[in-house]
């Protein structure tokens, strides 16, 4: 009888307790969640959703997945307008300002500690800050590069990468003797990260997108040469068959075979997918590394900065509240480890870098933090961003196949930025 | 009925009259879901969407205001309105003609009862039943520009090298059209044997004795009896082209550059990737007026056989 009392007395007291639980609901995209389709990245958040709950009997974790795309942001502003949004969320670092303006997001002013926004490489701080107050947490980075494998490297004589274009081009002979394409970089048209690898090459060019006004100014002048050489390359490439002209409809996955089969010596590709493409060719592991993109003048190229960032969107104080107890616990040191391993995505934590045994000793993410350690920018967060990053990638078809020269492409460029920045100037 | 008898029974007509009312307004009441559904799912969208175009909405910015037709003049003095609208009807022209003529030519072959014509009936169907992104996925990969791309390894079988696939704008079209047309063909089959099926024996037989090749009994019984139904497939076939999304995007995504860009690929990505959504809603809002025009052609076909049906 006892037994029973005690049994209906924990019933009534967990009830109790579950009608006084803070329903968190938690938008993030399907790869940071517990329905990746990446078994050991679902698995990873699965252990620390758990964790968060026991730890929190009081908060119930209620996630909801969502595209990473520009669908993913019209989706949150769409969530905004019907008074729908979610308390905490995954952001696009891209979409930080337009998400600020919107007042969609919450600021984190008071509720982060300094010491531990120390920790974030300063690029990263910038990247989430807006007038002065950060936003978000990014808790991962991805970086765009050259990948290579040395044993092929080693098959045709080479010992190093070629860091200077003029060497590189000098290697694709060799490289093309054999049968082996030397570069694949995704070249397709309105493809953004066909856009983030020509802008890594026209940032370390010393080439500017947009003025401090947010107005674009990438055709003017020197700016506008070094578009011109940045297209020049590609056509040079193409040309001289260090580049196979599929490029222009390929985006960074389509390269992949050319790549596995040995068909392509490197390939542009972002370091978020270099766990998937250990588990599709596990060779890779010891036969992977990644150099900067070749430059001519001796320059060096600029790393784009970009990631994902934990952000609350709870306006209401006890939601507030248990959204930074979960956007806490997940970009934790501990727990951002764990993330960062599992998915083998680069670290935005300085502490990280050094004391993760994968991230300090794997030949592979030294070359990556090589990198990390360099420059870095982000790219310019204002609405016609986007307009500039489509009229960019859609001219690269057009300067491979040599039907309208660099100079002509800038400026076909120019005319279809300027006449959107024209219309959106007029609202 | 006289007036006499009429007053010497008002109970009973006011009780009829109440029952229509009630059984009218029953059957409303009935199909008021219906209805609801309907209007909510397919008026409300579209005359929201022709709202949105009559503003300057982008995600990209807080807040939006009237601006009257400025989409649709920005739409038709666009650059690239030359390059979309060749594509288009380009795309459109080559997949109904081919889908028309093949799928005709088919359903005349499976209604002949050749042996193993069930089997082939269920064999044409087939890519009418795989999701149509499958599809431009997997003749993507059949295409795909690496040696380990099927087309190119059976091309190497032969000797001949490799092919760069969609880097030639001429090309990528053949290819887009080429798949949209295999993909389309199954319907136009289906429609057409069904009509097949219903055409007077007597009249070939007729033929038959009187001495008719196969082909005129073709060109002059088959086709001008099939018209309006081969009519109807080629206008529900426009459509389909027209608003057909899936296959260009995952086949070509309008590449190379914006060689293989259809109207709705612009709308998708105007909408979708410029965040632009007011000025996709003026493409969309275009594109239903194409369709409407198509819906009403469609009608105008097939009034005149219900007549000739009724008669």
């Amino acid at each position: 009888m006892l037994r029973k009392m005690g049994f209906i007395a924990a019933l009534m007291l967990s009830t109790a307790g579950a009608a006084h639980a803070v329903d968190l609901k938690v938008l993030v995209p399907a790869t940071y969640s517990p329905s990746s389709g990446f078994v050991p990245g679902a698995d990873i958040h699965k252990q620390l959703y758990d964790k968060f709950q026991a730890a929190n009997p009081d908060i119930k974790i209620d996630y909801e997945v969502f595209d990473t795309g520009p669908a993913g942001l019209q989706k949150l502003l769409t969530a905004a307008a019907s008074n729908t949004l979610p308390d905490a969320v995954i952001v696009d670092g891209q979409w930080i300002a337009r998400l600020v303006q919107s007042d969609v997001l919450q600021s984190l002013d008071g509720l982060w500690p300094k010491d531990d926004q120390a920790d974030f490489h300063p690029a990263v701080l910038a990247a989430e800050t807006v007038d002065g107050k950060p936003y978000a947490i990014m808790f991962q980075t991805g970086m765009r590069g050259l990948l290579y494998r040395p044993s092929i490297m080693a098959s045709v004589g080479l010992k190093e990468f070629p860091k200077s274009f003029d060497d590189f081009m000098t290697a694709s002979k060799t490289l093309k003797e054999k049968g082996i394409t030397a570069e694949l970089v995704p070249a397709k048209a309105n493809d953004e990260p066909a856009t983030l690898h020509m802008l890594s090459v026209f940032w370390g060019l010393g080439g500017k997108l947009v003025d401090d006004q947010g107005a674009p100014v990438f055709f003017e002048g020197e700016n506008g040469e070094h578009l011109a050489k940045v297209y020049q390359m590609y056509h040079d490439m193409a040309a001289a068959g260090a580049m196979s002209p599929n490029v222009t409809t390929m985006d960074e996955t389509a390269l992949r075979p050319f790549f596995y089969g040995g068909e392509a010596f490197s390939i542009g590709a972002s370091s978020s997918g270099i766990k998937q493409m250990w588990s599709e060719l596990p060779d890779l592991q010891n036969d992977l590394a990644v150099a900067p993109y070749p430059m001519p003048d001796g320059k060096q190229p600029v790393t784009v900065l970009g990631g994902y960032a934990y952000a609350i969107a709870a306006k209401d104080e006890d939601k507030k509240a248990a959204a930074w107890k979960f956007v806490q616990f997940m970009t934790s040191p501990e727990n951002m480890t764990a993330v960062n391993e599992t998915l083998g995505q680069l670290p935005v934590r300085k502490s990280i870098w050094n004391t993760s045994t994968f991230f300090s000793q794997n030949a592979l993410m030294k070359s990556y933090k090589a990198i990390y350690d360099g420059e870095m920018q982000t790219r310019p967060a204002v609405p016609i961003y986007t307009a500039i990053s489509t009229a960019i990638s859609s001219q690269l078809a057009a300067v491979i196949s040599g039907q309208v020269t660099p100079a002509d492409a800038v400026a076909a460029a120019k005319e279809a930025v300027m006449r959107e920045y024209d219309r959106q100037k007029s609202r | 009925m006289s007036y006499e008898t009429l007053a010497q029974h008002p109970v009973k007509i006011v009780t009829k009259t109440r029952k229509r009312r009630f059984a009218v307004n029953g059957y409303f009441f009935f199909i008021l879901p219906g209805v609801a559904i309907v209007l909510g799912l397919t008026l409300f969208p579209a005359v929201y969407g022709i709202y949105i175009s009559l503003t300057n909405l982008n995600l990209g910015y807080v807040g939006s205001s009237f601006v009257g037709f400025e989409n649709y003049i920005r739409f038709f003095t666009a650059a690239d309105l030359g390059l979309i609208t060749r594509n288009t009807l380009s795309f459109v022209a080559a997949c109904v003609i081919l889908q028309a003529c093949l799928g005709l030519a088919a359903a005349v072959l499976l209604e002949q009862r050749l042996p193993g014509h069930q089997l082939m009936r269920s064999i044409v169907i087939l890519p009418w039943v795989l999701p149509s992104v499958v599809v431009g996925l997997v003749f993507a990969q059949i295409f795909g520009g690496s040696r380990l791309g099927i087309a190119n390894y059976l091309l190497s079988l032969f000797g001949i090298g490799q092919m760069s696939w969609f880097s030639d704008p001429l090309l990528a079209m053949i290819i887009l059209i080429g798949v949209c047309t295999w993909r389309g063909i199954p319907f136009t089959v289906i429609i057409l044997l069904g009509g097949l099926q219903t055409l007077p024996r007597d009249v070939y037989e007729a033929a038959a004795i009187d001495g008719a090749t196969a082909w005129q009994r073709f060109r002059y019984i088959t086709v001008p009896l099939l018209r309006p139904i081969i009519m109807i497939s080629i206008i529900m076939g426009t459509g389909g082209a027209l608003n057909s999304l899936d296959i260009p995007l995952a086949l070509t995504g309008g590449g190379p550059g914006n060689a293989t860009e259809l109207i709705s690929i612009a709308l998708y990505k105007q909408s979708f990737f410029q965040l632009d959504v007011s000025y996709g809603a003026s493409i969309g809002t275009i594109m239903l007026i194409v369709n409407i025009l198509l819906i009403m052609l469609y009608l105008a076909v097939l009034q005149p056989k219900r007549r000739n049906d009724d008669a």
